[in-house]
């Protein structure tokens, strides 16, 4: 037994090295052929086969015995997705350097397209209204080269003042502080409104600590029987270990609505975008959630704290990775100069995702028929649009598209 | 008693591997005018998904032991150093090509690289290296290529 074997150990249902063992050798054949690539090959045939995730119990029934509201996923307007592109908004500059008048046109273009309003204001009422404690859940993980772009998110927060919110009740947020730290996230760029994460780093006894269990909600989880244990530089991130994910409190008690607010990347040859900037940003103990992927993503959004609160799904294109996300590799970034603005979180998945998809096929990245092997394999949109969460592209979507120069 | 011994070995042990891939970052001063802005970080095994999050299976698919990251300033320019050092040549290796698919690759650091107007991306023996600069410029173009070429210098010279 080696070191790692004895940080990492796994329970449950099946072994998780030998799922990620055999996927990497497949890749590391490709990619090096060296000797050791050859080793991990015939290790990963030794190991057995990834789990059937459709066996795996869940307790997703508690989800759906909870009657939906109005304003529950996919929202007042499913199928729909609009875009507004403007090729001046990043000007060629570095990250969060792009014009700001320009990403607060775009996103008024939008929400107008979207809701038929004349005036984005009152697109912006038609799901705002003052007295709302409002997130906006960013993915942080590409760093200062590959996140939420500030002008964006400064043009939503203006637009949430402008109808009424208070700003001290606008939360931007994710799961990990470190993350929003790297993705400059931070109170010094958002000095009127709060910077939180589920999981964040505390001065303790001289020290720091990394906490988290006081800001994860015990009565709301998503529960399967896998467990993982992380090794010992990992757990205090995810929280705990066990069977159960449990929701933040910030969005089973502290928000009333969400805006969410993905980064247009592929993670692989899937995507990381509204679904599972959601779930996994939503939940701690998530990573196990891995083995069953296409599940995790779908049901998690299934839950009340999500499938009720998120009202707004807002795609930040103006930088986009075709490949390497969803951690950011410059080579494979391209100025999309584009959001989208949707309340059903599985057609703007499902749009992006079709571009994300001709830009690989465009780079020789991947041939259409890897493309599709790709959907067929990781089916969380078909899984969530059957968990009435929103409309996949076999339903009649409609993408509406504004060019502002 | 067994227990102890190996966590104090482990301790040890741990300690000199942080050290030694610490002194693989570039110094104050190189290039000239740049220094770190903050203390140099690390993250050790799973703690990978505590900077790149999902993007972290990967590496620890091909074989990951650690990642030493220092960010460098010079006025308003920034860069950003990170030295991933992998279990084996064959990982590094195995990681630069899934970052570099596609990519015309070039010999001027390390074993084979690729040159980005945002970031350079390298591997030599069991390494792989990242330099990435936040906006398109030449001074940035030239600072990235010293903290590679630094590197390159450093990982170089361990192997021998």
């Amino acid at each position: 037994m080696t070191d790692k074997d004895l940080q990492v150990g796994v329970s449950g249902r099946f072994n998780r090295r030998g799922f990620l063992k055999a996927a990497a050798a497949g890749a590391a054949v490709f990619a090096a052929g060296t000797s050791s690539c050859n080793a991990a090959l015939q290790e990963a045939e030794k190991k057995p086969e990834p789990c059937d995730a459709d066996s795996v119990v869940t307790n997703i029934s508690t989800a759906l015995a909870v009657p939906k509201k109005e304003i529950s996923m996919p929202g007042p307007f499913p199928g729909l997705v609009a875009r507004a592109s403007h090729s001046g908004v990043t000007r060629g500059q570095k990250p969060n350097h792009g014009d700001p008048h320009a990403a607060t046109a775009m996103l008024a273009a939008a929400m107008k397209e979207l809701t038929g309003e004349k005036d984005p204001r009152d697109a912006w009422a038609r799901f705002f209204q003052p007295g709302d404690r409002v997130g906006i859940k960013v993915n942080p993980t590409g760093g200062k080269l590959l996140s939420n772009t500030h002008e964006l998110n400064r043009a939503v927060i203006n637009s949430l003042v402008e109808v009424g919110v208070a700003s001290s009740n606008i939360v931007l947020w994710d799961r990990e502080e470190d993350l929003l730290h790297d993705a400059e996230c931070i109170p010094k760029n958002y000095p009127d409104i709060r910077c939180s994460a589920m999981c964040y780093i505390a001065e303790e006894n001289g020290g720091r600590v990394i906490k988290g269990m006081d800001r994860i909600d015990k009565s709301v989880y998503y529960e399967f029987d896998i467990e993982q244990e992380y090794d010992e530089y990992y757990t205090p991130y995810m929280i705990h270990t066990g069977t159960r994910s449990y929701f933040a409190k910030l969005v089973t008690e502290e928000l009333d609505k969400i805006i969410n607010v993905p980064v247009l990347k592929n993670s692989g040859p899937m995507v990381t975008l509204c679904l599972k900037n959601l779930s996994y940003g939503s939940t701690s103990n998530c990573r196990r959630g891995h083995q069953i992927m296409n599940r995790f993503i779908a049901e998690v959004c299934a839950f009340p704290p999500l499938r009720d609160k998120v009202v707004l799904n807002i795609v930040d294109g103006l930088r986009g990775c075709y490949e390497g996300g969803p951690a950011a590799n410059a080579q494979y970034m391209w100025e999309a100069n584009s959001i989208w603005t949707a309340t059903d979180p599985v057609t703007a998945d499902s749009v992006c995702w079709d571009l994300i998809a001709k830009k690989r096929i465009e780079k020789g990245i991947a041939t259409p028929e890897q493309i599709e092997e790709g959907r067929q394999k990781y089916d969380f949109l078909v899984r969530a649009e059957n968990l009435s969460l929103g409309m996949f592209k076999g339903g009649e979507i409609e993408l509406r598209e504004v060019d502002l120069g | 008693m067994i227990n102890i011994v190996f966590a104090v070995l482990f301790a040890v042990s741990a300690g000199t591997a942080d050290e030694a891939i610490f002194s693989l970052l570039p110094p104050d001063g190189v290039p000239e005018g740049w220094q770190r802005s903050e203390d140099p970080r690390l993250f050790p095994g799973e703690a990978l998904f505590r900077h790149i999050n999902g993007g972290a299976e990967l590496y620890l698919q091909y074989g990951f032991d650690r990642l030493a990251l220092a960010d460098y300033v010079r006025g308003d320019f920034e860069a950003r150093v990170e030295i991933y050092k992998m279990n084996d040549a064959g990982a590094a290796a195995g990681i630069f090509a899934e970052n570099s698919k596609g990519v015309e690759k070039s010999d001027k650091f390390g074993d084979a690289c690729t040159l980005d107007q945002y970031q350079i991306i390298f591997h030599r023996g069991c390494y792989y290296v990242s330099v990435t600069c936040y906006e398109p410029s030449e001074e940035l173009q030239a600072a990235m290529e010293a903290l590679a070429s630094a590197v390159d210098e450093a990982v170089n010279k361990e192997s021998m």
